[in-house]
């Protein structure tokens, strides 16, 4: 597999801060416990009173994609598609909504967000975003999935860009809850690419390529993916590339070339 | 058709009505499946497996494997694509209901995959979960398309298992989405959706179609961008599936014979997708039938399942009545029967909704 396009912005809400293509990185404040502990104000300038009420995948999507949008002003975001790829999917929420079930009151809200593609719903809803969609679930490399889905639409021109999400979101007190297994956790992370086919007339424009080939070699949960931070540090410091992935799921690399 | 195509090569399907054969027959007969509730505590009528057994994935994905009557191909290279709407739920309910300790991680959704693999003697080059709500399978079938057409796989196998839970009838019975005595699809007295059992499995593959062949024609996929569980009120997105299906199979609305909806009997789904249907095929709309009044919504799985029942639809040029519509309740003159209706040119087009403003279209054609 051989695939090669366009980055035209970037963001991802990671354990080590937030970074985005234009606005480089900024370091969580002292009293926040990360990536799950994101304000609205920090990715999103516009009030948005239902923002502390999203469940986690969904605020961590949200918040990639406010970043990477909130420097891509003017653009039509209609026909744009989004890929989704998530090692948890919406476990947290399935967590709390049996709680409730449990609990003998069944919450409607929590339900309707217990789906592993909830998230691609927010940032659509959000972001007026109306083409095709792809949510790629657990497996060992899903942000890698669902950046190959976007290619996907790209090539069969499906959509002018792909938003490109991977999304590592369980609730600290999940991780240790007695409902889970004993298993190793990584921290949580959202990653947001939005990729074209072609140059942009006003785009970011970074050149990248994607190749190498998906295997299966027997259950495993996800790494980091931090390929995908690897990747958006390049496009901030305006360098070239190339991150070899050599995962339970895919052997190959991802390429920013020369600016 | 001597260009190269997505052919459908095997296809099966479990639901409340039997394997596909049996299925297709019985809705062809206006048989319905579904019975009185309780539904896992919920007071609705549904569509469980005929057989409990096939609630076990290991069983049902066993039972699709062997009733192709061929082993499954392990030479060449094979992408196993699993479709689910939800997450590990099944487990959660294992913890609470005193059956495990706790739930093992990964989740599900891949051990899903795996154990449905081993279960039917199948050892892919990959595999990959898609995961969009009540679309996933024909999701699942679009994605399928492009990687055959793309020649990354010598052929696809789809799989889907819906077997309905407690925390997914507490959910929509918590979002009154249940009908109480059965869904009426598009029907005046609609009140609401039943849930429903059943598996799939398909096996695809791109080669030059011969006649007779079922291909994948077209697919698309859009999402309202609206509101998390209802529909858009006015069926733009599903529109927007249904055109961007038309335009990956290079066809217009009159090439197409029938139309597979999603008719979940809900006030809402139903009336947008009539709205929908107008758009696509405007005063010329071909006969149209929804499963759901009759093997329930099967979820994760439904897409799936449902193209698979309406390809041998298409092959004995018959649409199914739609259970449980009797009075026309939608604005549009949509062409629904409960009777059996003649499908006069070789294509379907099959419609998806579902949670999160996810709509999906796949065209189905009898090669000429």
């Amino acid at each position: 597999m051989h695939a090669a396009g366009f980055i035209q912005g970037c963001s991802a809400v990671h354990q080590s801060g937030r970074y985005s293509a234009r606005g480089g990185h900024a370091a969580w404040e002292q009293n926040q416990q990360g990536p799950l502990d994101v304000q609205r104000k920090q990715v999103y300038e516009q009030p948005l009173p239902e923002f502390g009420k999203l469940q986690c995948a969904d605020k961590l999507a949200f918040s990639a994609a406010a970043m990477l949008f909130g420097e891509l002003s003017g653009i039509d975001r209609t026909d744009f598609g989004i890929c989704l790829g998530t090692v948890y999917g919406s476990l947290s929420t399935d967590i709390r909504y049996m709680e409730s079930l449990v609990a003998g009151y069944p919450r409607p809200a929590y339900f309707s967000a217990t789906l592993p593609s909830s998230p691609v719903a927010e940032v659509a809803i959000r972001f007026g975003i109306k083409g095709p969609n792809r949510v790629v679930c657990g497996g060992a490399c899903p942000g890698l999935s669902a950046l190959d889905c976007a290619f996907g639409i790209l090539r069969k021109n499906k959509a002018p860009a792909a938003l490109v999400m991977a999304i590592n979101a369980l609730e600290a007190a999940d991780r240790s809850s007695a409902l889970i297994g004993p298993a190793q956790f990584t921290e949580p992370y959202a990653y947001a690419l939005l990729i074209s086919a072609g140059r942009w007339e006003k785009g970011l424009n970074r050149r990248f390529v994607f190749e190498g080939e998906f295997h299966d070699r027997g259950m495993t949960l996800a790494g980091d993916e931090s390929y995908f931070l690897d990747m958006i540090l390049a496009i901030i410091l305006r360098r070239q590339c190339r991150i070899a992935v050599e995962s339970a799921g895919f052997e190959g690399s991802l390429s920013i070339e020369k600016d | 058709m001597n260009d190269f195509s997505v052919v459908l090569e095997q296809a099966q399907v479990l639901t409340a009505l039997g394997d596909l054969d049996a299925t297709t027959q019985s809705l062809i007969h206006g048989a319905c499946a579904l019975r009185p509730g309780p539904c896992f505590g919920a007071d609705s009528a549904f569509a469980p497996f005929p057989d409990e057994k096939c609630r076990r994935l290991r069983c049902a994905a066993s039972r699709l494997a062997s009733s192709l009557g061929v082993r499954l191909q392990n030479n060449g290279s094979t992408v196993f694509i699993n479709c689910i709407a939800k997450g590990d739920i099944h487990s959660l309910e294992e913890v609470v209901g005193g059956n495990a300790s706790h739930v093992d991680l990964p989740p599900l959704v891949d051990r899903q995959a795996q154990e449905a693999c081993a279960a039917m003697g199948l050892k892919p080059s990959h595999i990959i979960s898609i995961s969009n709500a009540c679309a996933s399978g024909a999701i699942a079938v679009e994605r399928a398309k492009e990687l055959l057409e793309e020649r990354r796989y010598d052929c696809a196998v789809l799989f889907g298992i819906e077997s309905i839970c407690a925390f997914v009838a507490s959910g929509f019975n918590a979002l009154a989405a249940l009908s109480r005595h059965g869904a009426r699809p598009f029907d005046a007295k609609r009140d609401g959706l039943s849930l429903g059992e059943a598996a799939a499995l398909a096996v695809l593959s791109y080669r030059p179609a011969v006649k007779g062949d079922i291909v994948i024609s077209g697919a698309g996929s859009s999402n309202d961008a609206n509101h998390r569980t209802g529909p858009s009120r006015t069926g733009e997105g599903l529109l927007r599936a249904a055109r961007a299906a038309l335009n990956d199979a290079s066809m217009e609305p009159g090439d197409i014979g029938a139309v597979k909806c999603h008719g979940t009997a809900t006030q809402y789904n139903d009336t947008m997708e009539a709205k929908a249907l107008r758009g696509i095929f405007g005063g010329s709309c071909p006969p149209c039938a929804s499963f759901k009044g009759a093997i329930g919504h099967t979820s994760g799985a439904g897409s799936l399942v449902e193209i698979l029942i309406a390809s041998r639809c298409l092959a004995r040029k018959t649409l199914p009545p739609t259970a449980g519509y009797a009075l026309h309740g939608v604005d549009e003159k949509i062409t629904l029967s409960s009777a059996p209706q003649p499908i006069a040119a070789p294509s379907i087009l099959c419609l998806s909704a579902g949670f999160g403003g996810v709509n999906a279209a796949v065209i189905i054609s009898e090669a000429q």
